[in-house]
């Protein structure tokens, strides 16, 4: 009961946290920290859907999660690209924003079909963001201020501690489905909605440090 | 098959945890590396600063060594020269009456190199402290009658005692404040007072002239970097409290500066 009701009301709802502060200080909010606020609406909008489709209409819903990956793919790099400041290789990160959403159309086509968890992308998506979290962090190591007061070391270290955390989950999540017993398999997504909320309070964290 | 099921879901588990506690660890040893890098350039920061200020203080220090030199041997050897000399003239001209007369001529090249050795190396300085010198550089200045000067002095005595170095650094400051008030300012009264506020001795200085551009006088002024590094070698400091006309400084001395 503790892992259903954590799971489907805690989680999903403590999204609402960030958002809300994003919203608050909206005004005080870089242009990059926007689209992360706009990452988390648009997700919280997805969950939203998935919920009602799953649990008032009984559907499988995992055909949106191959939608959610291709958008909080191409919402994250845009992210990654503003946080990293990159100015001459733009186009490579439109490439592969274009190339990463073609990879999910592939995958729902020809590997894993949109009744099944999307492991292959979620999996690759992870491994993205970890890179671009790791070269936002060896940017920001020789940084002359104190990174405790940088708010982009908030927003990064908290998609790399979700992203690094839900790997593996990611990697297994079909086989989980397939072989684990109802009650293990809410323990291991609770750890996922763990991540999930440490993700949340890193971002709300950092848009608490946002100024003007 | 139960068996295998549970392992599953420990190798799940563990291999979740492990990715997530070498993110963790990972980020935790980053911002460890990343406050020494800080705390390292910061010491070697306050190193380099801390040298540059030994440099400024043993500049200004041989300065004053090589300004008291040229004093003394203005005052001893030009001065002396001078006053053989203007004995010689006195017997010359008692012996031929129609000589030109030298006298005053060589009486205003004694003042004036008496006054150059006095404002090189204050002579009361060291002798009576600063009260005595200060006194002595105010009657100068109101001499020359061009700006009135009031001094109004609360701390007695112990204006005069001083150390040494505190006792010159104060000196050379109000000397560099007066020289500023006489060159920029166009002020006709200069006010100095010197009191005791929370266990420091406070010197204040105003006039009425047209005041300090705040912004430019605080970072390019020469006189006030000389006025800041002059304070800082005896550990004190100045404020600028915003006032209606004219400039206002406000110096405050640590009451251990007093012998």
């Amino acid at each position: 009961m503790f892992w259903k009701t954590f799971n489907s009301i805690v989680v999903p709802l403590f999204i609402l946290v960030p958002i809300i502060i994003g919203a608050f200080r909206y005004k005080t909010l870089q242009s990059t920290f926007k689209i992360l606020w706009f990452y988390l609406l648009i997700t919280a909008i997805i969950n939203t859907i998935a919920t009602i489709t799953g649990r008032v209409f009984h559907i499988n819903n995992s055909p949106i999660t191959h939608v959610y990956t291709a958008i909080e793919m191409t919402m994250l790099i845009w992210f990654f690209k503003n946080l990293l400041e990159i100015k001459r290789s733009g186009k490579w990160y439109l490439i592969l924003q274009i190339v990463f959403v073609l990879a999910c159309i592939a995958n729902a086509v020809f590997f894993q079909s949109i009744y099944t968890y999307c492991s292959y992308t979620r999996s690759l998506e992870s491994i993205i963001c970890m890179l671009f979290s790791l070269n936002y962090f060896a940017k920001i190591a020789s940084s002359e201020k104190s990174i405790l007061k940088d708010t982009g070391f908030y927003f990064n270290a908290g998609i790399f501690l979700y992203f690094s955390g839900a790997f593996m989950l990611f990697i297994f999540s079909n086989f989980i489905v397939t072989n684990l017993t109802l009650r293990n398999f809410l323990v291991v997504w609770s750890i996922h909605g763990f991540l999930v909320l440490i993700m949340h309070i890193f971002i709300s964290i950092g848009f608490l440090l946002c100024k003007k | 098959m139960q068996k295998v099921t549970d392992n599953i879901f420990l190798l799940v588990l563990f291999a979740m945890l492990g990715t997530f506690i070498l993110g963790a660890s990972f980020i935790f040893f980053f911002i460890r590396y990343q406050r020494r890098i800080t705390q390292q350039k910061e010491a070697m920061q306050k190193a380099e600063l801390d040298h540059s200020e030994q440099l400024l203080h043993a500049t200004l220090l041989s300065q004053e060594e090589e300004r008291k030199r040229i004093g003394r041997d203005l005052h001893d050897d030009v001065g002396a020269s001078l006053s053989n000399l203007k004995m010689i003239m006195a017997q010359t001209i008692a012996a031929s009456p129609d000589s030109p007369a030298f006298k005053p001529m060589i009486d205003n090249i004694i003042t004036t190199v008496r006054n150059i050795s006095h404002s090189l190396s204050p002579p009361g300085l060291s002798l009576f402290g600063l009260e005595s010198a200060l006194h002595e550089l105010f009657d100068n200045f109101n001499a020359a009658g061009k700006i009135k000067l009031d001094f109004e002095n609360e701390l007695g005595e112990r204006l005069g005692n001083f150390d040494e170095q505190t006792a010159l650094a104060l000196y050379r400051v109000i000397q560099e404040l007066l020289t500023n008030t006489v060159k920029h300012a166009n002020a006709n009264q200069v006010l100095i007072t010197c009191f005791e506020e929370n266990n420091s001795n406070i010197i204040t200085y105003q006039d009425n002239g047209k005041g300090l551009d705040m912004a430019a006088g605080r970072k390019h002024g020469m006189g006030m970097q000389n006025i800041e590094a002059r304070l800082r070698m005896i550990q004190s400091r100045y404020e600028l409290p915003a006032v209606e006309k004219g400039f206002f400084i406000k110096i405050i001395i640590p009451a251990q500066k007093v012998d």
